[in-house]
């Protein structure tokens, strides 16, 4: 709801109520604090400028052609790096990690919730090549991404993991164990030849690079299971269709094809059979505290029209005067505000856990390194030998261990479901005290109704994150297996 | 499915949701989404002058009017049978039949002889807010494109019936109302209530139309809560995922029983609120649509989540009943005001 941009203290104050760690986070890393609330404050003047003004017409015109996409509106999000929020400074990203771009989304979505996933979609593919330590597709994607960023030409990213008849099984690797795939990946020399369907894909349509799995072995799913860059210049990819969706509708999710796409080996992310454990669940595991506040902003966003529209006299009362609508904001404002704590808390043990080897000395210190050596032939050759990749891995293993990220993947998973309902309960609550008056703030809580719904199902459902809280913060029997420095990681439940 | 409900239907009435059904598998199940996306396109005058044909559009009439007589629980049986296919007509459908039966009971039957042919409808435009020297109602289903619009005024004793182009009448669709779309709800608003009316209703008549609308959402609601369990259980039958068939996981059964028990808690009260002799208890009319309205709300949620992404999608239908469902939880009052007045009316 346009209230005005806040300048950066302002935000920054905001943050601090919202978020009183945030405040005692500020005495030690006042600079990082301040990059926080400078990013949500750009957030907000975008919402201001482009996405308010446009966001239900927008809505309106997917309904009717589902392939619309916004250009202009990311366009307009280049010039506050919003495409390369989590890419790392040394290759001339924002080198945000997963509390900055969980408030960003946060702060995105109180707008319009489309919109921002067209970030959030584009993030997710960026997720893997991160949390995999793919070092020479940071030096090759992830720079042409921030590269042409700053020439004012968007290149997008997405992620494909859920087939048709695979979506759940997906997400997890007992489950993929006995998944019923489509899509396979045919070791070929050179590379690997895909075929098969992944669908639902948000920002599939229009992607430049998406990163795609695949089982290479299908009696060994699992163990076999690969994420691969797929350029949509590829000969063989096409998107077969772009879904009619309830919500969410700025940003298309797409079916895509894969018949004999050939895939170069330069192109596999982390080793073959790296895929689940720790490629897929380590990007869950960046994503879903993200996701949980995609979900607190659309509650936030609904939040913040119905209190106008409670605060708005009609016959001469105010809703607002009413007890029941009293009791109805307060635990509105109640449920926000523990989603933002549970998305918060859950993004901070990413940020602590792998986060600290994106930001960690070692890569640091390689932004001295001056251009022409850093993006040589030469360079991005080691990182993408088998040694280079090794020698990620080795790094990633002395910054954190697999119990610091599984407990990352476990708190994700609470944020993300404890978001979704908080989404779907705030917005459901709005329009049942609104009954049927049909205003402007109506007219947005309604959308937020729609667009709620899809943060239960999307990231896994929110079933599948209890059962993923259950078997790895409970039970016991779920791992996140980092990828050992010599060999691929195991598969299975994890529970060596 | 056969629910409880199925099972104590007499004779007469099982016919009578046998041949709605024939409806609905003939022509509802066909468009409901074109007409959910477009409801100016024409089909949905198609569909009501089918409805006509098979009775649904002179339902309450008496026999003398051309009507088929129906009781409150057969007419609430058929919105429910109707709602299955789409929602949003069986709250047309609605709208128009208690506008007739309003017209009627209050006398003033001639006024809506035009209505029975089946090739136009009316609709009811209630509740009807007084307001210098007229009123508003807020949200009239089968408001945009009715040939005539009823309004019972505010105390309920007169009715009048108005043509939408008549003086002091201003009609205003509703652009994008998420539910009940194809019923083309509109804005009415009414400033000559000092005119002549075309009838006098009284009180109690008006309590009646009150209480049937009440009883109507709530068919209405029920019919989204029988399609989004018998739906959702027939995906959940067909859909493989984690290692098992999705009906074989325990928690997707929770949901599915959670969604049965919801919907017969709401066929129950709706049967024994509807009563045998069409008297009613406004209070338990009341009840009956905020239960079952709920139940509808999260058998339609419920729903969509049994389908996973597939549930979010328009070409599966799920998501239509999670919108609609929202707007009889909405319609006529909000939920927590309807829940207020049991009160009031009990005391
Ligand atoms: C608009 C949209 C955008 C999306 N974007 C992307 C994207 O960018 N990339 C991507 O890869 N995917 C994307 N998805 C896919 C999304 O992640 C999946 O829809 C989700 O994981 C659920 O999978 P499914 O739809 O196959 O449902 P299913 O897995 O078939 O689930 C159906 C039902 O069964 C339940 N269920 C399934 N297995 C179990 C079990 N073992 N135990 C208990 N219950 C179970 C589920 O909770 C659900 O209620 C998107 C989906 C949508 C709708």
């Amino acid at each position: 709801m346009a209230a005005g941009v806040p300048t950066t203290a302002e935000v920054r104050e905001r943050l601090f109520v919202d978020f009183p760690m945030l405040q005692e986070i500020a005495r030690r890393r006042p600079l990082y604090v301040e990059k926080l609330a400078r990013v949500v404050r750009d957030c907000a003047e975008y919402n201001e400028r482009y996405v308010l003004p446009r966001a239900l017409e927008i809505d309106r015109v997917a309904e009717k052609d589902h392939e619309y996409f916004a250009w202009d509106l990311v366009e307009a999000g280049l010039k506050y790096n919003f495409l390369s929020l989590i890419i790392p400074t040394l290759v001339g990203g924002v080198g945000g990690l997963a509390v900055l771009f969980s408030l960003a989304m946060e702060e995105m979505c109180s707008a319009c919730p489309g919109v921002a996933n067209i970030f959030g979609a584009h993030a997710l593919g960026i997720a893997p090549l991160l949390v995999a330590g793919s070092l020479q597709h940071w030096l090759t994607f992830l720079r042409e991404v921030t590269e042409k960023e700053k020439q004012g030409k968007p290149v997008i990213m997405a992620l494909a993991i859920t087939e048709p008849s695979a979506g759940t099984d997906v997400e997890e690797p007992f489950f993929l164990s006995r998944a019923r795939l489509s899509m396979s990946a045919k070791k070929v020399s050179g590379g690997y030849v895909l075929n098969g369907r992944k669908c639902f894909i948000s920002n599939g349509s229009v992607a430049k690079y998406t990163w795609v799995t695949a089982a290479v072995e299908r009696s060994r799913p699992c163990e076999s299971w690969t994420g691969f860059l797929v350029d949509s210049d590829m000969e063989g990819f096409s998107v077969a269709r772009v879904e009619e969706k309830m919500g969410q509708r700025a940003c298309p999710a797409a079916e895509l094809a894969f018949e004999d796409c050939f895939v170069p080996d330069e192109n596999v992310v982390g080793f073959e059979g790296e895929g689940m454990q720790p490629g897929t669940l380590l990007t869950l595991a960046a994503s879903r505290a993200p996701v949980g506040a995609i979900a607190t902003g659309i509650a936030r966003g609904a939040y913040q029209w119905f209190s106008r529209w409670a605060d708005t006299a009609r016959n001469g009362r105010k809703p607002a005067s009413d007890q029941r609508v009293q009791m109805a904001m307060a635990d509105m404002k109640t449920r926000i505000q523990l989603s933002r704590w549970a998305y918060l808390n859950a993004a901070l043990s990413f940020d602590n856990s792998l986060g600290k080897v994106m930001t960690g000395p070692l890569l640091k210190s390689m932004e001295v390194l001056p251009g022409q050596v850093l993006y040589s032939e030469v360079v991005r050759r080691v990182f993408g030998s088998s040694f280079g990749k090794r020698f990620v891995n080795a790094l990633i293993a002395a910054y954190t261990s697999s119990d610091a990220v599984t407990r990352a993947m476990a708190n994700a998973s609470m944020a993300k479901f404890v978001g979704g309902d908080t989404a779907m309960y705030v917005t459901s609550l709005a329009l049942e005290h609104m009954g049927t008056d049909q205003c402007e703030e109506r007219a947005w809580i309604e959308k937020a109704f729609r667009d709620a719904k899809l943060t239960q199902i999307y990231e896994g459902t929110n079933q599948l994150n209890r059962l993923t809280l259950y078997m790895s913060a409970i039970e016991g029997s779920l791992k996140v297996e980092l990828a050992r420095v010599l060999g691929p990681a195991g598969c299975g439940k994890g529970v060596a | 499915m056969e629910l409880t409900r199925d099972l104590l239907l007499g004779e007469e009435q099982r016919m009578l949701v046998e041949s709605v059904s024939g409806f609905r598998a003939d022509v509802l199940d066909d468009i409901a989404r074109d007409i959910d996306e477009e409801p100016t396109s024409g089909k949905v005058a198609d569909a009501f002058e089918r409805a006509a044909r098979v009775g649904l559009a002179a339902s309450l009439l008496s026999d003398g009017a051309g009507g088929q007589e129906m009781d409150v629980y057969s007419f609430c049986l058929a919105l429910t049978e109707v709602s299955r296919g789409s929602a949003g007509f069986a709250a047309l459908l609605l709208s128009h039949n208690l506008a007739l039966y309003a017209l009627e009971m209050a006398g003033a039957w001639k006024e809506s002889e035009e209505l029975t042919g089946g090739s136009s409808w009316a609709a009811l435009a209630w509740p009807f807010i007084a307001g210098g020297g007229g009123g508003l109602a807020p949200f009239v289903p089968g408001g945009g494109g009715a040939r005539r619009l009823v309004f019972l005024a505010p105390g309920g004793e007169d009715i009048f019936s108005v043509s939408p182009a008549d003086e002091g009448v201003a009609l205003s669709e509703l652009g994008f109302p998420m539910g009940f779309r194809c019923s083309r709800p509109a804005g009415v608003e009414y400033s000559r209530v000092g005119a002549a009316a075309a009838g006098t209703l009284g009180l109690e008549a008006a309590r009646q139309v009150e209480g049937m609308l009440l009883l109507g959402v709530a068919s209405i609601a029920l019919g989204i809560s029988r399609q989004a369990c018998e739906k959702a259980y027939e995906y959940a039958r067909e859909r493989y995922q984690g290692c098992d068939q999705v009906i074989g996981h325990q928690q997707v059964r929770l949901m599915l029983a959670r969604m049965i028990a919801g919907t017969e808690a709401g066929d129950a009260l709706v049967r024994q609120a509807a009563g045998g002799d069409g008297s009613f208890r406004l209070a338990s009319c009341r009840v009956a649509k905020v239960v079952a309205c709920d139940a509808a709300m999260s058998a339609s949620l419920d729903g969509v989540q049994v389908h996973g992404g597939y549930g979010y999608m328009r070409d599966y239908g799920m998501e239509r009943l999670m919108r609609d469902a929202k707007y009889c939880q909405a319609y006529p009052w909000a939920r927590p005001n309807e829940l207020l007045a049991v009160l009031t009316d009990l005391e």
